[in-house]
Order: C-alpha cells, then sequence, then structure tokens
C-alpha cells in the first residue's frame, strides 16, 4: 500500500529539495507520518491547496493535529488511489448507469473504498474530510452513509447510528401524523 | 426492565455519531435519500426535525401503474420552506391532464434554482402508433441552473426554433426523444461546459456531429428504426477521454479529432465501424491504416470471435492499449475451444487483460 511506503521512506524522501518532490508529508495528531500524492493532495483538498500554495507545507511532516492516524491513513490512501485512478468507463456495462445516475455517484472503486470501513472509521473519515475541505470525498462518505439509511425503517436506523429518540408520545404523534404520506409503501 | 447484557451495555456506550456531524453534512446526507426516506428521517429525533424541511430535495415521482399520487406533491412544493434540488418524473404513459399537472408543478418557486431534472415516459408510443407528447413547455425555465437533465419518450421543444442555451449543464440525456438533428446539435451547442453526453434510440437525427471544448464522455445507441442515428462524426473534441457504444444497430464512428480518447467500451464486431482519420477498423479487422492511434488504452469489443491476427492487428493499430476486453459470443466460444491455440489463448474467453502489451 502506498502509505505503508510513505512511513517507511520518509526519512529518505526529506532529504529530497521541496520544490523536486511531487509528494508532500502529513503528521498525524499522534505523531505518525504519511506521504501524498501533491498532485492529488492539492486537487481533492482545499485546505491542503491552500497550504501547498502558501508555502506552509513542512517537509518534516505538516502538523494536522485534528486528524489521528487510522483518518489520515484512508486520506492519504484515497488521494494516492484518486491519482492512479483509472477510468472506470471501461466497467460500465449499460446505458443505464451512464448518465442517469444521480450527479455525484461515487464511483466504483470509491464505493468500495468506503465499504470495506468501520462505523466509527467512516465517521472519522467524514469529520476529516469535512475539516480538510475535501468535496468529493465527503461526496462519497455522505453517499454511504446515506446508503446505510435507506429503506430502513426509523426504528432499524436509531439502532445503526445510534439515535437516542428524545420526542414525548405527544410529539411523535404528531409528526406521524404530518408525515402519514411517507410512512406508505407505494 | 430487562437485565443490561453485555451486548446492549456496549451498545448503549456507543457513541451517536451522525448526530453530531454539522448541519451541512447531515443535510447532505439526507438530501441523497429517496424522497419519502428521506421525509421519514425527521422523527429520528429532534436533531433531525428540520434537517429535511431546510434540506436541497430529491424529488422522485414515478406514475408507473396509473396512480401517482401517493406523494403529496403540492403539499411539499409549497409548504416546504427548502429548495428542490433534483426533480425526477417518470411515467409508464402520460395522459394530457398528467402533463398539464407536470407542467403546474414546475412552474412552482419550490424549483427555482433545480439542478438536476429528469423527465421520462416509457411509453412506446411508436410501437403503439400513439403520437409522443411534447414535454412540458415549463422545462424551458430551469435552462440556466440545470447541471445535469435527462430527456425521454417525447417530442423536444417542437416549436423552439433551435434556440438553447445552459451555461452550467455538464451531463446531457437524450434518448427516446422526437427531435430534430438541427435542434439536437443546437442543444449540444448551447452547452458550453458539456462533460458527457448519452444519444439512445432518439427518431430524427441520422447524422450528428459532435464539436465540443470540454466533452469528456460520449456514449450512443441506436435501434432499428426510421430516423435513427446511423453516423456519430467526432470533429473536434480536445477533451474526450472515452467513447461508450450500447445496444442497437450499425452506426459508423468516425474520429477527425480526439486526442486523448483513451477508452472505446462496446464496439460490436459486426456493427460498429470505426474510423480514426483515414484508419478504418470494423470489428478486428482493419479495413485500412496508414497511421497508429496512440491514444487509445483501453478497448472493450462485443460479440466478436477473437483470433490471434485480430490482436496482433488491434495491438498495431492501438500501439498504447493495457486494457483489452473482448466479450464473446457463445458460438464463437465453441468453435474457439476447438482450436488447436485454446491452450495457449484460452484466457481470452472471458476479459483479457494485456498490460504488458505496451511493447509489442
Amino acid at each position: 500500500m502506498e502509505v505503508d511506503k510513505g512511513k517507511g521512506e520518509a526519512e529518505e524522501t526529506r532529504k529530497v529539495a521541496e520544490a523536486d518532490r511531487d509528494t508532500v508529508t502529513l503528521k498525524s495528531s499522534d505523531g505518525k507520518l504519511f506521504e501524498v500524492s501533491k498532485e492529488a493532495a492539492a486537487r481533492l483538498s482545499t485546505v491542503l491547496a491552500g497550504m501547498i500554495a502558501g508555502g506552509s507545507i513542512d517537509d518534516n511532516g505538516t502538523d494536522l493535529k485534528q486528524i489521528g492516524s487510522e483518518a489520515l491513513e484512508n486520506v492519504v490512501d484515497y488521494c494516492n488511489k484518486h491519482a492512479n485512478s483509472i477510468p472506470s468507463a471501461a466497467l460500465i456495462s449499460s446505458s443505464i448507469s451512464f448518465n442517469t445516475a444521480p450527479f455525484k455517484e461515487p464511483e466504483e472503486w470509491e464505493r468500495k473504498f468506503v465499504d470495506r470501513l468501520s462505523h466509527d472509521a467512516l465517521f472519522d473519515l467524514v469529520e476529516a474530510a469535512n475539516f480538510l475541505g475535501m468535496e468529493r470525498l465527503l461526496d462519497v462518505t455522505c453517499h454511504k452513509i446515506s446508503e446505510m439509511m435507506k429503506g430502513k425503517s426509523p426504528d432499524q436506523i436509531r439502532e445503526v447510528f445510534n439515535i437516542k429518540n428524545d420526542y414525548t408520545k405527544e410529539e411523535l404523534e404528531e409528526i406521524r401524523q404530518e408525515l402519514a404520506w411517507a410512512f406508505y409503501d407505494d | 426492565m430487562g437485565v443490561l447484557t453485555r451486548a446492549k451495555k456496549r451498545r448503549l456506550e456507543e457513541e451517536d455519531h451522525i448526530s453530531g456531524l454539522p448541519d451541512v453534512i447531515l443535510s447532505d446526507i439526507v438530501t441523497l435519500l429517496p424522497t419519502k426516506d428521506g421525509a421519514r428521517t425527521q422523527i429520528l429525533s429532534s436533531r433531525f426535525r428540520h434537517i429535511w424541511r431546510s434540506a436541497p430535495l430529491n424529488l422522485n415521482v414515478e406514475h408507473l401503474d396509473g396512480h401517482l399520487w401517493s406523494l403529496p406533491i403540492f403539499r411539499i412544493l409549497y409548504k416546504r420552506p427548502g429548495p428542490v434540488r433534483r426533480f425526477t418524473v417518470l411515467f409508464n404513459k402520460a395522459s394530457a391532464a398528467d402533463l398539464r399537472l407536470v407542467d403546474r408543478w414546475l412552474r412552482s418557486h419550490t424549483l427555482d434554482g433545480l439542478q438536476e431534472l429528469e423527465f421520462h415516459s416509457y411509453a412506446e408510443h411508436r410501437l403503439m402508433g400513439v403520437p409522443p407528447r411534447p414535454l412540458p413547455a415549463s422545462a424551458r425555465r430551469f435552462s440556466s441552473t440545470l447541471i445535469a437533465a435527462r430527456f425521454g419518450g417525447c417530442v423536444f421543444f417542437p416549436d423552439d426554433g433551435g434556440v438553447h442555451h445552459y451555461p452550467l449543464l455538464k451531463k446531457l440525456t437524450l434518448s427516446n426523444l422526437d427531435i430534430s438533428e438541427t435542434s439536437l446539435h443546437a442543444m449540444v451547442a448551447g452547452c458550453p461546459v458539456l462533460e458527457s453526453l448519452l444519444l439512445l434510440n432518439n427518431h430524427g437525427p441520422t447524422r450528428v456531429k459532435i464539436a465540443s471544448p470540454t466533452i469528456r464522455s460520449i456514449g450512443v445507441g441506436s435501434f432499428w428504426g426510421c430516423g435513427r442515428l446511423k453516423q456519430l462524426v467526432v470533429e473536434d473534441a480536445p477533451c474526450l477521454e472515452r467513447s461508450l457504444f450500447f445496444e442497437g444497430v450499425k452506426i459508423d464512428i468516425s474520429v477527425i479529432s480526439a486526442p486523448r480518447l483513451g477508452v472505446l467500451r462496446g464496439l460490436h464486431g459486426g456493427y460498429h465501424m470505426l474510423r480514426f482519420g483515414i484508419n478504418a477498423l470494423q470489428g478486428t479487422t482493419i479495413a485500412s491504416m496508414t497511421t497508429v492511434v496512440p491514444s487509445v488504452r483501453v478497448l472493450a469489443l462485443t460479440q466478436m470471435n477473437p483470433c490471434f491476427d485480430a490482436i496482433v492487428n488491434l495491438i498495431k493499430c492501438f500501439p498504447r492499449l493495457e486494457e483489452l476486453y473482448i466479450e464473446v459470443p457463445v458460438w464463437a466460444r465453441l468453435t474457439w475451444e476447438e482450436t488447436a491455440l485454446y491452450d495457449r489463448y484460452c484466457e481470452l474467453n472471458g476479459a483479457l487483460d494485456i498490460r504488458s502489451g505496451k511493447s509489442c
């Protein structure tokens, strides 16, 4: 995996002059170093783009104190995969999936990328993507969360996400009446 | 009150991550849900009460079995404070009264700023001898805000004189439409940032020319019938990366200038003639070839009888090919298995990855 390479070769890459490097090194809140494609980082994250343009990238690892190593590893993995992704068009098998899907639909590899994450890791990644201004990664993670809610009853959704129902009985009844149409099946 | 099992206790101790997300992200998640699922999130907890009301809405109206009205469309359109981002209307068969109603919905101010619009009627009108109905005129009012649009199964703005301007439109699908060649060309020309175009089984245009500085994907498909697409000419498409060909019958494809075209998928062995400048390729037979096409990296062919000579021909024509997919017809598989080359090339029976083919 690209990230492992990042950790192992950090010493060596630091010796290379900043201007020649096509990667940047990021440091998680718990001090771990990760190397990421500079081009992909700048393209996918408005915050990293700003730091790269403003010269505030640290050769020894730019501190990202708000992001833990697991989430940062996923961010870096996502950026590096994005940098190397091959056109997915080759795998599109029908006209239905060509143009009619909602506009921000994730690509197949992005779907797989978030599918393998644990519940906690997924939400950590949402927060990291939000912090770094990564609109595309936010779309992909939000899409995954909405998939987890789709077609489920309110009770099932509360169970999946540990949501505490804080309504009174009267309030619940009022909302249920107001939304009667949404509880009918077609 | 039951005893707290270890699992229950662990669950109670687990955090509610989703309620802690900022409103803007929670809105994004709720927006992605189908209309009813989205509305039902209000009942989860008070945290969610205002999210659906203000989140941009994806409104799906499907009229497939003669009952359209299980959604309180007017109440959603007139009483809900939030905007609608995506509006989908799918008909099985649209009556004149249905279309008048859709026309009224489309005039609602809640739809101002609509970004995605899908209007499709599935009626096999031509087969049933019923003339297709026109697209409601009010659909035009979103031209300045639409980012993605799909129109199908109707007559496309018959009386507009061919004037279109969609300054933000990136994805356009036109399928089973009655549309003139002039209107189609005017529509594509009126989309200065168009990235993706899908043309399927339209009635009217027989020859489509594409000249777009921004287009990245083109998909075409055409069934039997008069007035169907017979020729696609990619005249000038500097950003075009992929062309995909779908179910249907013979289309001639001429690529005059598309220097970044890397993916060609769905080329039918018997039906599609592909020309790059003066190179012409039909199936795996190269009719004439004087120069190579270096941009193509992924090629997927259907209904093709693979043989060693054919592969060599393709690699000669596309020297930078990294991936070649060949869908072998059933009749060809039998023949293939009987050939002496079977042992050596049996992996061709399915998908073939020839990343090493670069050096050939």
